[in-house]
């Protein structure tokens, strides 16, 4: 305010009033920091009830050795309270870092045969042909079938008298029997593969919407420099591309680390340990082995190991790319 | 576009046909599956039917009775109750999420400076700080034994919120960054596998008395995927301009009104197409109904991987018959909002 204006005392005198009447109120929605608070409150009240309790439950379950089948309910757990031997137990479960490795490579495996498949595809749609609507579409259902229902026909899909047996022994001209799903190998290329089929879709929708929005003038200025299609692909596309391409493998990663419903469906993480992934490595020791403080503490050691490459992973996706493509 | 040589049409013809044949083969097999009489498609006589000869609607039939026997649900192959399970938990769910997260993604969008970026040793740090203040009230209710009841855990999250809210302004003494951000723990809840807290959750379930009830359903899948809805609706919100918004307040509208009068309407069509989002990714959950229902509320995934007969093993014709009513709504709704799936599938990082 210009304290070089003299306000009248009574004028001054008034509008304090009018202040002070107005901050009376607490709930005020004329105030843009009440409104803001309220706007946000209901996401963090949701969030904070849903973590708090089960964290700190989590975490008190996991500094004992209770499990439900040791008598007394949970709430009783501090009569084995043993000072996080869980923890030491898990740093050298070699199970455990195993199923972590093998989430991993099935994640990596799989995102980056999704990202090469998704991008190859999205050139061969890039141009128009007839019919490229109803293959286009074709192409969509994958990612959108419920994956409970894809685990499923996948596993019938992997029978030993399966449809892909069948194929194949009519390829090769001979019967062909290889039960896929009890095999180490095999079971995990079965897995990979049915990953690879829900997701390729959506790489595919990803890279053909960045394709499709690169400026074309400057691939037909690098076509009549003489460039070769290797060289625009190269020196072109590919730097264009590339906030795109990191967004994309990001969030399949991220989604893929997950995986449960697949491999529960299709395997149960066997032939024995062969396809564990961590959340079914988490699920048997949990339901089956029912040892709870110790999934506790192997749940709290992947918050940990997530937390750490969450903040990493997630950086490309905070500063949104306003129409890179 | 210079005119490719024919030869390059005819390979990406073939190649084109060879990927699209690949990719709906499975969908193929059990949408002819759902079609087979059982001698085709049980696999006991070892031949492979590529067509089903004799197409029968034997096997939606089986699926769509209604049992009307009062004992042996569990093992009844009926999915009508799975069905409406599925039906309102997902529409329930979706609904909380839009519900909390439109009006988190508004201020978000509007009145934050937070942009979700944390670095991970404040956020374990932070963490670590809360659990080790946190823990001994944990055991002293243990103890007394009032966590197991649902005032011991009301109470107990609401000492846990006081506590965080205290550790905000104690921190904010010694370090003068974010300590805590909305838009990352959004994200990072995302990050989780859903397996990780699991078990308190039943726990908690069960205290409350959720565990197999339809809104105990509700809840968690609001939770889990409002994220979503706060990303997305986040980015719809970012493109409508702020001008608009003090324009309206400008003309007499109070903040509320300028919300709900004006951004809300223009943003239309980003919330029609979160909505059908969220709802494919509630409708095809598995992992948390199978741990959360047992009898009554077993959703669609939950019963599909339940459908198994004593007699003949696993019914793959009736099994396939629900997978296909299962995947109807995702594909509908998905084709529907084909434009927005991969802004939403990217939480709005890509726009197009």
């Amino acid at each position: 305010m210009d304290r070089n204006v003299a306000i009248p005392a009574i004028v001054e005198r008034r509008v304090q009033l009018v202040a002070r009447l107005r901050r009376r109120r607490f709930w005020d929605m004329s105030d843009v920091r009440v409104f803001a608070t309220s706007l946000t409150a209901p996401a963090q009240i949701v969030l904070l009830f849903i973590i708090m309790f089960p964290l700190l439950a989590e975490v008190y379950i996991s500094l004992t050795s209770w499990t439900p089948t040791r008598g007394g309910d949970w709430t009783q757990a501090y009569r084995f309270w043993d000072w996080g031997r869980n923890y030491v137990e898990i740093l050298r479960d070699l199970a455990f870092w195993q199923a972590l490795g093998r989430t991993f490579l099935i994640a990596g495996v799989a995102v980056a045969l999704e990202f090469l498949l998704g991008l190859g595809i999205a050139f061969l749609f890039l141009d128009e042909f007839p019919g490229k609507r109803v293959f286009y579409a074709l192409m969509l259902v994958p990612m959108m079938i419920v994956p409970a229902v894809a685990g499923y026909v996948f596993w019938l899909f992997f029978q030993s008298n399966g449809p892909l047996n069948a194929i194949i022994s009519l390829l090769i001209g001979q019967p062909f029997t290889l039960t896929w799903l009890a095999n180490d190998v095999t079971a995990m290329i079965a897995v990979i593969v049915a990953e690879v089929w829900e997701w390729t879709p959506l790489m595919f929708l990803i890279m053909l919407s960045g394709l499709v929005g690169l400026p074309e003038d400057q691939m037909r200025a690098a076509t009549m420099l003489g460039a070769t299609s290797w060289q625009k692909f190269r020196y072109l596309v590919l730097p264009m591309l590339k906030p795109i391409i990191i967004i994309a493998l990001v969030i399949r990663g991220m989604e893929a680390v997950k995986i449960f419903d697949m491999v529960y469906l299709m395997t149960q993480g066997g032939p024995a340990q062969a396809t564990e992934t961590i959340s079914i490595y988490m699920y048997k020791i949990a339901f089956q082995q029912v040892r709870w403080s110790y999934a506790a503490a192997a749940a709290m050691t992947i918050l940990v190991i997530m937390t750490i490459l969450a903040s990493y992973a997630l950086r490309p996706l905070q500063t949104p790319q306003r129409e890179v493509a | 576009m210079t005119q490719r040589p024919t030869w390059q049409i005819v390979l990406r013809y073939i190649l084109v046909l060879i990927v699209v044949g690949w990719f709906t083969f499975p969908t193929y097999w059990m949408v002819t599956m759902a079609f087979k009489p059982k001698v085709e498609w049980s696999t006991a006589h070892g031949t492979i039917y590529w067509v089903p000869q004799n197409p029968t609607l034997d096997n939606f039939e089986t699926v769509l009775t209604e049992y009307r026997g009062r004992f042996f649900r569990a093992n009844q192959s009926s999915a009508l109750p799975s069905i409406r399970s599925s039906i309102i938990v997902s529409i329930g769910g979706t609904l909380f999420a839009l519900l909390i997260g439109t009006l988190a993604a508004y201020g978000l969008s509007r009145f934050s400076t937070d942009t979700g970026e944390l670095p991970w040793y404040i956020a374990l740090g932070r963490l670590g700080l809360l659990i080790l203040v946190l823990l001994p009230f944990m055991v002293l209710w243990a103890w007394l034994g009032i966590i197991r009841y649902w005032y011991g855990i009301l109470s107990f999250t609401l000492l846990g919120i006081a506590v965080n809210q205290l550790l905000d302004k104690f921190l904010a003494l010694f370090y003068r960054g974010p300590t805590g951000s909305l838009a990352f723990s959004i994200l990072q809840l995302r990050m989780f596998p859903p397996m990780a807290i699991v078990i308190p959750v039943m726990i908690m379930w069960s205290a409350f008395k959720l565990i197999d009830t339809w809104y105990g359903l509700i809840a968690v899948y609001g939770v889990v995927t409002f994220p979503f809805v706060v990303w997305l609706m986040k980015s719809f919100f970012d493109e409508i301009p702020r001008e608009l918004d003090e324009a309206a307040i400008v003309d007499g509208a109070s903040n509320w009104g300028a919300f709900f009068k004006v951004v809300l309407p223009l943003a239309k069509g980003g919330l029609a197409s979160t909505a059908l989002f969220v709802f494919i990714l509630n409708w095809s959950d598995f992992l948390i109904a199978l741990l959360l229902t047992t009898r009554d509320w077993p959703t669609i995934p939950v019963f599909l991987n339940s459908l198994v007969s004593s007699e003949i093993g696993a019914q793959h014709g009736p099994k396939a018959a629900l997978g296909l009513l299962a995947v109807i709504p995702p594909v509908v709704f998905g084709i529907l909002i084909q434009r927005y799936l991969v802004r939403g599938l990217t939480f709005g990082a890509i726009k197009r």
